[in-house]
């Protein structure tokens, strides 16, 4: 029996075990992870760091790394995503989410709690000065604005195709990019897009989505043409081995670190542009450094979890159980595999640098956690899947044949009508409180005991 | 299952167009730079070569060059060694100008060096964009720790070795020097210079871009490999009795410079070589030029008599005299013809023999000595006897003496070369000669340095006694070892008598030719002899160069007493047992 009621809304749940989906995106989710600690850890490494160990950032990003996996492993057990579609026409925990989002987006800018790094503010750091805390404010935003904005589309009362709503939508977006365009261009791109695909996802037409994506262009083009930096930076992409262009440094270090490593990679830990040379190189850049030191094979190696992450993804959504669930796996995991390419892009200098870190794989314990928080959403929604996933049946796949030989007759979830993906009534019915078990666990079945609902 | 082209599946198709565009771009991108690039991407490729080895930082391991030693009484005795000195190093290019200053400030505190001279040189080279400068070498232990108090990236302590001569001057100028560059400065320490000279090595490190360093590459390291060691003949406390002796009489009788040479007279081993003025090559910065010269090589002069002996002696073994066949004397002046004058200052002789003549140090006598060998045989025992040609000891800047060609011998010639006149001899090359009376007649081959060691003591070269010809036979050698005895006993060599020893030898009042003639008033005085007479165990010369007239000129006066001295000293050291009752 792979199905199991929600704890909280008794509806079909999926236990991981029998979540391919799910299976496949912790997957892709730890080999990043584990990725990460070990390439940041060759990033830092080998620089003479003075001062105490946890200030060592790839310490740090190791226990990060550990802390974001757990986070991860218990939200999908105890976390469920509509709790963000709560309250209807007000989904108020996803409206609070947004509103402490936005609030510490917005502190960044009160001084003494905003924390510069390299003149840009982008960080909020409270406590006494050699422990102080620091936290990224516009990573949470960026999460809390992809998640409002799916309730908020696609809540029962909610028509995408009403202009209305579509404008508000737009003005939520749009203030969470102005909250952050000033000091996190690369941060405001990715909220624009991830905020385009949740529109899109929700069902807002093309021709109210188009005019605003070319006007934000416009606005780009503007912004770019208008100071002389930007155009440097966007020079810098035409002719990254120029030597007058200062802004075209960073590009012509990454591109050095991905060429010098070539086919096969200068080998773990052999890299050398990592001293010194490439900056950020275990944010920012940390792809280049690992090209150099994993070569192309290990660049294609990365590309390929990005695909996978992308193919579930895409099935997560595909199969969720309601709009809301399909709009938020498919919004939360093309802004992850959209940041990812545009970290790419920026390192491989098809795109002008701009401060985009490689989610799962970056220094940053910010970045980490929350986009361990959105990989759980996104398997939670999988975990409530309409559909069977491809994943074998636990049961038959673990247990031995029964004695008389035949295999166990494969059983059948049951999806109730009414939940089912695109049905207009998908407001829970009320809850049984009454009839909720204490405490579920998955274990083998015998033919004796009876199933555990 | 429907096959419905949803949302999401745009956007899934989106990102992997994205995504497949970043891939082939990749691969196009390292392919366009993989070896051998296209011609468009060369400067691309090589700059990425050149990125790719990061910044290496090749710090020098000096090597540590040769010791050279000196016999002693049972052991050898070390000449020159090294030892390791820190010294204060500078990277201008670190270092803003404000911190230049601070630091010049700082260090001309702790070195002793002019702060405004420091900061101009750095600043300028931080200009130029160098990567390292001296700030001061050679510093004391309590300054470089003092300097590594700093705990300044930009400054450095790195430890060089430095020639160390911890015998001071004693055989200064037979030593030679090693500058602070290890460029080698005459001696012994040009001579074997390749042997001596340590080949550095140097450690390779990979540094991040501010050059800190991050490990060792160790395949691109070497190690530093040490210098071979040289073991000299020289004795120290032989050296250390004739350099006393030289320098005494140089300072008594206010002469320009002095020489002598010990050497044992059966091996060819220089015992000792002194030349003063000498000097101390730890301070040879300090020195005049003339002062590191080895006069016993380098400069030669017109001998006098001390060269009588020899064509005595050649001209018995040939036979054409005998020791008591008969000369005119001339009663003290002779005006040969085509000859000029030849007189025997002062002292007039009538008919005397050979054997007197020598004791005497009759000119003229000599002079009719030459008239009966002829120049081409004058000129073959002159030849023969190794004037006119270097000594081969080994050590640069050696003279061949001046014996002019058999064509260009007159007959002034003819008369003057058997007393020492119109030859010039080097020190060595005149006590080799008497070398060759001493141990029966055979001249030997000086030697100098008897042997080179690597740094963990194999030999990697030696070199043994070698004889160079016959020039006497033992019998006139034994003969003119008495004349020479009778010397010393009653003809002008008196002031050389032992007590215990029988002294043999020769003086040599010389006068010094100058421009257009002889000097007046400028004379060499030489003493050459050993001792014992009939096994002699050493054979020294002391020459002594333009001493001032009224104090003292003859060889007999300014040298006998010093060769003395230094023969009883040798002898006595040397434990060769007394002959005399």
């Amino acid at each position: 029996m792979d199905a199991e009621l929600d704890k909280s809304t008794d509806r079909p749940y999926l236990p991981l075990a029998a979540n391919g989906t799910g299976q496949g995106l912790l997957l892709v989710v730890f080999a990043l992870l584990a990725l990460g600690v070990v390439v940041v850890h060759s990033a830092m490494a080998s620089v003479n760091e003075p001062g105490l160990w946890y200030a060592r950032v790839d310490v740090r990003h190791g226990m990060f790394a550990a802390v974001a996996g757990a986070v991860l492993l218990v939200l999908i057990r105890f976390f469920n995503y509509r709790w963000f579609a709560r309250g209807g026409r007000l989904p108020w925990l996803a409206m609070g989410l947004l509103a402490l989002a936005a609030t510490c987006a917005a502190l960044v800018y009160v001084p003494g709690v905003g924390h510069e790094v390299g003149g840009r503010y982008r960080w909020i750091r409270v406590g006494p000065r050699e422990y102080a805390i620091g936290f990224q404010p516009s990573e949470l935003l960026k999460i809390a604005m992809v998640v409002f904005l799916a309730a908020w589309l696609t809540r029962p009362q909610a028509n995408p195709r009403s202009i209305v709503s579509f404008a508000l939508a737009a003005v939520v977006a749009g203030g969470c990019i102005s909250l952050v365009i000033t000091e996190d261009f690369g941060m405001a791109v990715v909220i624009a897009l991830s905020a385009g695909v949740v529109m899109f996802l929700a069902g807002v037409p093309w021709y109210y989505l188009l005019p605003t994506a070319a006007g934000g262009v416009a606005g780009g083009w503007y912004m770019i043409t208008g100071s002389a930096y930007r155009m440097q930076r966007v020079m810098a992409v035409v002719d990254p081995w120029s030597e007058a262009n200062p802004s075209a440094y960073q590009a012509r270090q990454s591109l050095t670190a991905i060429l010098a490593g070539g086919w096969n990679g200068t080998g773990l830990g052999g890299g050398v542009q990592k001293l010194g040379f490439l900056p950020e190189d275990s944010t920012d850049f940390i792809f280049a450094s690992f090209c150099e030191e994993w070569g192309v094979r290990g660049a294609l190696l990365v590309m390929a979890l990005l695909l996978a992450w992308m193919w579930q993804c895409r099935r997560t959504s595909a199969r969720a159980s309601d709009p809301f669930g399909r709009v938020l796996a498919g919004a939360l995991g093309a802004m992850i595999a959209v940041q990812a390419l545009l970290h790419i892009a920026v390192n491989m200098v098809v795109l002008p640098p701009t401060g985009i870190g490689m989610p799962f794989v970056s220094a940053g314990g910010t970045s980490l956690l929350l986009m361990a928080f959105a990989a759980s959403l996104i398997v939670s929604v999988s975990a409530r899947a309409t559909r069977r996933t491809d994943a074998p049946d636990l049961h038959t796949a673990s247990a031995s044949p029964s004695p008389q030989g035949e295999p166990r007759p494969r059983p059948r979830m049951k999806v109730p009508r009414h939940l089912q993906a695109g049905s207009s009534a998908s407001q829970a019915p009320p809850r049984p409180r009454t009839a909720r078990p204490r405490k579920r666990t998955l274990r083998p079945q015998t033919p004796g005991q009876p199933a555990g609902r | 299952m429907s096959v419905r082209f949803g949302r999401h599946d745009l956007i899934f198709v989106v990102l992997l167009a994205a995504m497949g565009f970043l891939g082939v771009r990749l691969v196009q991108m390292v392919q366009a730079c993989e070896v051998p690039p296209d011609p468009q991407h060369a400067d691309v490729a090589e700059r990425i070569a050149r990125a790719s080895l990061g910044s290496t930082i090749v710090v020098p391991l000096p090597g540590r060059p040769g010791d050279i030693y000196a016999r002693g009484r049972s052991s050898h005795v070390l000449m020159a060694g090294s030892r390791q000195v820190p010294s204060c190093f500078i990277d201008p290019s670190l270092l803003n100008e404000t911190q230049l200053a601070e630091l010049s400030r700082q260090l001309s505190g702790m070195l002793g060096v002019d702060p405004g001279e420091l900061y101009v040189d750095l600043l300028a080279r931080r200009e130029r964009g160098s990567r390292f400068a001296w700030v001061k070498r050679q510093v004391t232990d309590a300054q470089a720790d003092a300097v590594r108090e700093l705990d300044n990236r930009a400054v450095g302590i790195q430890y060089e070795w430095r020639r160390d001569y911890p015998l001071g001057s004693l055989a200064g100028p037979v030593l030679g020097f090693t500058n602070d560059e290890n460029v080698p400065g005459g001696g012994v320490h040009l001579a074997v210079f390749r042997a001596i000279q340590a080949r550095q090595g140097r450690r390779v490190v990979l540094g991040d871009a501010g050059r800190r360093p991050i490990w060792g590459v160790g395949e691109q390291s070497e190690a530093p490999v040490d210098g071979c060691d040289v073991y000299l003949t020289i004795d120290v406390n032989v050296q250390e009795t004739l350099q006393k002796a030289v320098s005494e009489a140089v300072t008594k009788y206010d002469a320009q410079w002095g020489t002598g040479v010990v050497i044992n007279p059966w091996t060819g081993d220089v015992l000792a070589m002194a030349s003063a003025p000498t000097f101390d090559p730890n301070n040879f910065g300090d020195t005049p030029p003339q002062a590191m010269l080895n006069r016993a090589i380098a400069t030669p002069y017109e001998p006098g008599s001390a060269l009588k002996p020899i064509f005595a002696a050649a001209a018995v073994e040939r036979g054409v005299l005998s020791w008591q066949s008969r000369l005119d004397g001339e009663n003290g002046v002779y005006h040969a013809h085509r000859g000029g004058r030849i007189s025997d200052h002062g002292r007039r002789y009538g008919l005397i023999t050979l054997w007197k003549a020598v004791v005497k140090s009759s000119n003229i006598v000599m002079a009719k000595v030459g008239e009966m060998l002829g120049n081409r045989q004058l000129f073959e025992i002159a030849h023969a006897w190794g004037f006119g040609r270097r000594t081969r000891i080994g050590l640069p800047g050696e003279s061949p003496g001046i014996l002019r060609d058999l064509d260009e011998w007159d007959g002034y010639s003819l008369r003057r070369v058997p007393f020492g006149q119109e030859i010039s001899v080097t020190a060595l090359q005149m006590v080799m000669a008497f070398g060759a009376i001493a141990n029966g007649g055979t001249l030997m081959q000086p030697r100098l340095m008897t042997r080179i060691t690597d740094p963990r003591g194999r030999e990697l070269w030696a070199c043994e006694p070698t004889a160079v010809r016959r020039v006497l036979s033992s019998g006139v050698a034994a003969q003119i070892r008495e004349c020479l005895a009778d010397v010393v006993e009653r003809g002008t060599g008196r002031r050389a008598r032992m007590d215990r020893w029988t002294a043999w030898g020769k003086t040599g009042t010389a006068q010094i030719a100058g421009r257009g003639g002889y000097v007046d008033g400028a004379y060499t005085g030489t003493w050459v002899g050993g001792a014992p007479k009939n096994r002699p165990a050493a054979v020294c010369l002391i020459s002594i160069y333009w001493p001032d007239r009224h104090k003292g000129y003859y060889g007999g006066v300014v040298a006998a007493p010093y060769v003395k001295r230094v023969l009883e000293t040798t002898l006595t050291y040397l434990h060769v047992m007394p002959d005399r009752p």
